[in-house]
């Protein structure tokens, strides 16, 4: 369909050159044989990492995120963030990013979303601490688990995970403070991060008013990364986070929470086609949260395997689940997370690297919600700079 | 007191030891700079000669290379910008950052081809600053060369007179082949070819080969039935003899055109490693010899 399209927008131009029916059916054969066996490496959000930052020293990039969205029941659960919550069109995300090396010590990145009116990150970091250290100071998205600081377009779907909107919130956790990280000189990758965050809140965590070094957010995360093969790559991942909980009890003693996660990233290029990928992600967690007179435990988590199957094609399959383990108080139930089942199948095509359409269904099974069947039609484009991504 | 010396000492071999570390990111620049600097420095590239070097896989166990590298060689003019700056800023490595004598992008030692203003996407995946692809072109790579060399002792300046002499070696060996390669390309001047990417107008210059025109519509956009159609139709006058890719680009649809077309199909290596090149001499010599093979 859409090699037709193209091919009645190259016909139509003015100008066009009269073009034989064999030749063209020719070349629309030829060019699925060579869909079939090509895709970008390094993308795995079907959106290209490439940029043409030109000589813009700001780097100044917008990226915009359109959706059409159909919903099964009226009554389904309303996950807020970026995902729409009607029937209809959306405007997902407007983001403004900017980032440049301040002098020879800092540099500054920033990302700014209009549809929230909020900065996701607005971040100052090192870049010339010996010893392999590093830190990030201003407001960024927690290193936690392989979702948490990944923005809108570099999400495989059309919306965010459950388990990051159960244990932080539908954006996740983005907050102020600092960050350490340091890269272990062993001779393969290892860096151990560490971030302290505070005044502000998340659906397992509490830093109203920081009193103390217990009144803050502390997140350590492990990250190791193997190359198994010269085609095949492992990244492992294990995360904590300890902080106030948000539900105190009667006494003015302060409730604990405790998560911990893992996350496993496995990602393979055939030798015969680098352009080819096919990249399983797959994170667990476990949190307990003390709440007046109860212990909360619950756990989930997420696996998705998304496939670069075309210089354009992206395909992405996503099974998530959250189960509640103890704790039966109602009205926490229903903030912190709902015992869930979903699935959820998505398609992208990108006619060049800075635009990008994907079609996606969903069918999701929510505690105290009916079963929703959920359709999404994506449009996204980048214009100025788009910044590299990391693996 | 006789620990401490033997810790000295132990120190003193060391660091007499240690080899300057070079991480490129095309594995051409790798091979240049150990061909200068011979047993003073070891190399590590960071893609493989298979590889597109506009979408790398900016992979974690590459931030490790980066941390322990004395000089990073980069194409520049944007190539590596989709990869290359997560994996500088998580180095951890203030030696390789731009504007330190251990960054370098060797676009800044040759003339450019295609310098744009007033661009933009619209037209495609332009580099503004000019083509990157200027590393196939010898000539071109005979200054890259002399600027590896100066860059090396910048950053070694022990090692002054013997990159010296490794560049004036490695130069004198591409001179060599250089003439070799003009010898052997010059019955062939003015033949035309397609390309599938604007990647070969380095080498066009060097080996007075003409294009007429390229299978992407646009650089970066990926070809229609009847954008390929279209470009049939304009350059089947011009009696195209070849069409020449690199390997990593799809082949079904620029083998149906060149057939269509009358021309051959050849995959080029562009890179050290692609189709068994061990050195970019290699390189060149598979280019050349495969592109006269197919014009004879």
């Amino acid at each position: 369909m859409t090699l037709a399209l193209l091919g009645c927008a190259v016909l139509c131009a003015p100008g066009a050159v009269p073009l034989l029916a064999d030749d063209l059916a020719d070349f629309e054969a030829a060019l699925q044989a060579d869909a079939q066996s090509s895709a970008k490496p390094g993308d795995s959000n079907g959106i290209s990492n490439a940029v043409v930052a030109g000589s813009d020293p700001l780097n100044l990039g917008f990226t915009i995120d359109f959706g059409l969205f159909g919903f099964s029941k009226k009554d389904h659960r309303a996950h807020g963030g970026h995902m729409a919550n009607r029937n209809g069109p959306s405007i997902q995300g407007v983001e403004l990013t900017a980032g440049s090396a301040i002098d020879p010590f800092f540099r500054f990145d920033l990302q700014y979303q209009f549809t929230h009116q909020h900065f996701e990150e607005m971040v100052i970091e090192t870049t010339a601490l010996p010893g392999n250290l590093k830190i990030r100071a201003g407001q960024f998205r927690t290193k936690l688990g392989r979702s948490n600081d990944r923005c809108l377009h570099q999400w495989s779907f059309v919306d965010h995970q459950l388990s990051t909107e159960y244990l932080f919130s539908a954006e996740g956790i983005s907050l102020p403070g600092i960050e350490g990280s340091w890269l272990v000189p062993l001779p393969w990758y290892t860096e151990l991060t560490v971030g302290i965050q505070g005044l502000g809140q998340t659906r397992s965590q509490l830093s109203s008013e920081i009193n103390g070094i217990g009144d803050l957010i502390y997140s350590p995360r492990l990250s190791q990364f193997f190359d198994l093969t010269d085609y095949t790559s492992l990244l492992w991942g294990l995360n904590t986070s300890f902080a106030h909980s948000p539900y105190p009890d009667h006494m003015d003693h302060h409730n604990r929470s405790y998560i911990y996660g893992t996350d496993l990233t496995l990602k393979w290029q055939p030798e015969s086609d680098s352009r080819f990928s096919l990249t399983w992600t797959t994170e667990g967690w476990y949190r307990e949260l003390e709440v007046p007179q109860d212990l909360w435990r619950d756990a989930g988590g997420s696996s998705e395997l998304a496939a670069q199957l075309s210089l354009s094609w992206q395909a992405a399959v996503r099974g998530e689940i959250w189960r509640r383990l103890s704790g039966d108080t109602p009205s926490i139930r229903l903030q912190t997370g709902l015992e869930s089942l979903r699935g959820e199948a998505s398609v992208s095509y990108s006619p060049s690297h800075f635009s990008r359409l994907r079609f996606q269904y969903g069918l999701e099974d929510i505690e105290g919600y009916r079963l929703n069947h959920i359709f999404a039609l994506q449009l996204e484009v980048s214009a100025g700079a788009h910044g590299a991504h990391s693996w | 007191m006789r620990t401490y010396c033997f810790i000295a000492v132990l120190l003193w071999a060391f660091c007499a030891s240690a080899k300057v570390r070079v991480v490129s990111t095309i594995p051409d620049l790798a091979d240049v700079a150990q061909q200068i600097g011979g047993d003073r420095v070891e190399t590590v590239a960071l893609l493989r000669g298979t590889q597109d070097p506009h979408f790398a896989d900016p992979k974690p166990s590459m931030m490790v290379a980066l941390n322990k590298a004395d000089l990073l060689l980069s194409v520049g003019l944007e190539l590596e910008q989709g990869w290359l700056p997560p994996l500088m800023q998580g180095a951890r490595n203030n030696k390789i950052l731009p504007g330190n004598a251990g960054y370098l992008e060797v676009s800044q030692f040759v003339p450019l081809l295609e310098k744009r203003t007033n661009v933009d996407r619209s037209e495609g995946d332009i580099h503004k600053g000019g083509n990157p692809h200027f590393w196939i072109d010898p000539e071109r790579m005979r200054l890259i060369a002399k600027g590896i060399s100066t860059g090396l002792q910048a950053i070694d300046p022990e090692g002054k007179a013997a990159y010296e002499a490794g560049f004036k070696a490695y130069d004198a060996q591409l001179q060599a082949k250089i003439a070799d390669w003009k010898a052997k390309l010059a019955p062939h001047q003015g033949k035309k070819l397609v390309e599938y990417h604007r990647s070969w107008i380095y080498f066009l210059e060097f080996s007075r080969l003409v294009s007429v025109g390229e299978i992407e519509p646009k650089p970066g956009v990926e070809p229609s039935p009847s954008s390929v159609s279209a470009l049939l139709e304009r350059v089947r006058q011009e009696q195209p003899r070849l069409v020449i890719q690199e390997a990593y680009y799809p082949q079904n649809l620029s083998r149906l055109f060149a057939q269509k077309a009358g021309a051959a199909l050849v995959i080029l290596p562009t890179m050290v490693g692609a189709q068994g090149t061990k050195n970019y001499i290699e390189v060149i010599d598979s280019m050349v010899n495969q592109i006269i093979a197919h014009l004879n």
